[in-house]
């Protein structure tokens, strides 16, 4: 009995540590001139389209990475809640209902970071090990 | 001559749109463009609905294009623009917002029809689950429109542990492409009589409440609204009736990794006419998906009257059994089949496609569709 307990704990832990890694996987970035309060939360709020304007003015531009890397994935589980997938349908959703315009989708992470560090208003995501010296990285 | 046009022009519109886009699109952050479409096949054993007869057609299918322009930090123009085959190019909606803040918007212009789940998005099929839409979408159910001209207002609100809350109003007319709006299959009296029927001036006000539940993936939505209707016959005995023609329709919409669940139970009530009683119809479906990898089985199950006084006459009730499946090709493109299997014809009844009364009761609707959107 407390053998089968134990094994199944063990199962449990192997399964749950690609979500652990995979959650430690992105930062997310903004302009180094933003000086807007930037918390996941609000990154969030943005990429589901519930946010559009910084508070400090102008119209918050969404980056995103493509479907099928990994930083996008990790991004998609651990601040929306939703896989690639589903977030491809929200912001088709978000597109084709005239909701609001979904984020722009870039091919690498090195793009994720000139658009970020380019446009004042631009906010992004890329692996936590990514060269972020020429952005700001949201604590 | 008139369907070859819209077919050049379908075509044009299609090589138009796969020239200028691509998923990266964004040069210019101030204008954004996506478009989608779908082409489908369909084949009735009986009863002609939705052009489909024992012959099949390829007429059902749509090309549709959406745009933004960001006019100012606070301000944006959405159109959608669709071709189809049968019917002339047009703006399908096409109205200027104003966010004068994060949760309050205000519109003008033509908009969509808050109404349910399907008409978020009820053009893009590439974002639903089957062939065919839910009976209640059907437009000759006449339980929804795709578009008012008027005004609107959303406003969200943050529930904070409790999810997140979006209540919209509009005011405006009703848009229909044809004006004056032809309703065959209301009200019943019409049709009794051997008129027709057409209704004008159509005032409407209404609201709608989604509530984004805690509980992730689960959405709760009430819509309503009301229309003002002026009707007249064809011959000048029935002139000039007004009164109110109300609708409402509760959701519920469950979406997570492996389950796609949808429910919705439709009123309408149309207001008797020449000393004839109110006709009230309702409408329910269920519908169920389950995504394994690139496949997503489905199955729905469907129910019309749309006359409740004649609820066990054939052609007025109409329930239907949907089974299909759909293949992902890529990410952004369907291939899916369903077959529909009919108790009653009430829709191709109120099409016009298969007169009162000689329909045949039990009937399948074969449907094929490729979608796909960019």
């Amino acid at each position: 009995m407390r053998r089968n307990a134990i094994a199944c704990l063990l199962a449990a832990a192997l399964l749950a540590l690609p979500y652990a890694a995979q959650a430690e996987d992105y930062v997310i970035i903004v302009n180094k001139d933003n000086g807007n309060a930037v918390d996941k939360d609000f990154a969030a709020k943005a990429y589901r389209g519930d946010v559009k304007s910084w508070a400090g003015g102008g119209n918050v531009a969404c980056i995103a990475l493509p479907d099928g890397n990994p930083v996008r994935a990790a991004f998609d589980k651990g601040a929306l809640d939703k896989s690639p997938s589903q977030t491809r349908a929200l912001w088709a959703q978000m597109a084709f209902s005239g909701k609001a315009v979904p984020p722009k989708i870039v091919d690498s992470e090195a793009e994720v970071i000139k658009a970020v560090s380019d446009n004042k208003n631009a906010i992004g995501y890329v692996s936590a090990g990514a060269a972020v010296a020429s952005v700001k990285v949201v604590k | 001559m008139n369907r070859t046009r819209n077919t050049l022009a379908l075509a044009g519109l299609a090589v138009t749109t796969l020239a200028a886009l691509s998923p990266a699109r964004a040069d210019d952050d101030r204008f954004s463009v996506h478009g989608f479409g779908n082409q489908d096949y369909s084949k009735s054993t009986s009863n002609s609905f939705e052009q489909s007869g024992p012959t099949g057609t390829w007429d059902n299918n749509f090309l549709g294009l959406v745009t933004s322009v960001t006019i100012n930090d606070k301000s944006k123009l959405w159109a959608q623009l669709q071709a189809t085959t049968t019917e002339n190019v047009r703006f399908t909606w096409m109205f200027v917002d104003y966010a004068i803040t994060d949760d309050l918007t205000v519109k003008a212009g033509r908009i969509k029809f808050p109404y349910g789940i399907y008409n978020e998005y009820i053009d893009t099929r590439a974002l639903q689950m089957s062939v065919g839409k839910p009976l209640a979408y059907s437009e000759e159910a006449d339980f929804a429109y795709d578009a008012y001209n008027g005004v609107g207002v959303d406003y969200n609100i943050d529930l904070s542990h409790y999810g997140r809350l979006t209540l919209q109003g509009f005011a405006g007319n009703i848009y229909t492409p044809d004006a004056p709006l032809f309703t065959p299959a209301y009200p019943n009296q019409f049709q009794m009589q051997n008129l027709e029927s057409f209704t004008n001036d159509l005032h409407v006000i209404g609201g709608k409440v989604t509530w984004e539940t805690p509980y992730p993936g689960l959405r709760l939505l009430l819509s309503a609204n009301q229309t003002k209707v002026e009707s007249t016959a064809d011959n000048g005995q029935i002139p000039n009736e007004q009164g109110f023609e109300n609708r409402w329709i509760a959701s519920v919409d469950f979406v997570r990794d492996n389950l796609d669940v949808k429910a919705e139970f439709n009123h309408h009530k149309y207001p008797g006419q020449d000393g004839f009683p109110d006709e009230v119809s309702h409408a329910w479906y269920l519908q169920v998906g389950l995504p394994l990898g690139a496949w997503t089985p489905y199955t729905r199950y469907d129910s019309v009257i749309t006359d409740q006084n004649q609820s066990s006459n054939p052609s007025y009730f109409q329930r239907t059994i949907v089974v299909g499946i759909n293949r992902r090709l890529t990410q952004n493109m369907n291939f899916r089949v369903e077959d529909n299997f009919n108790h009653g014809y009430a829709l191709p009844v109120s099409a016009g496609e298969t007169e009162i009364g000689t329909g045949k009761l039990n009937w399948q609707l074969f449907a094929a569709q490729l979608n796909f959107m960019f």
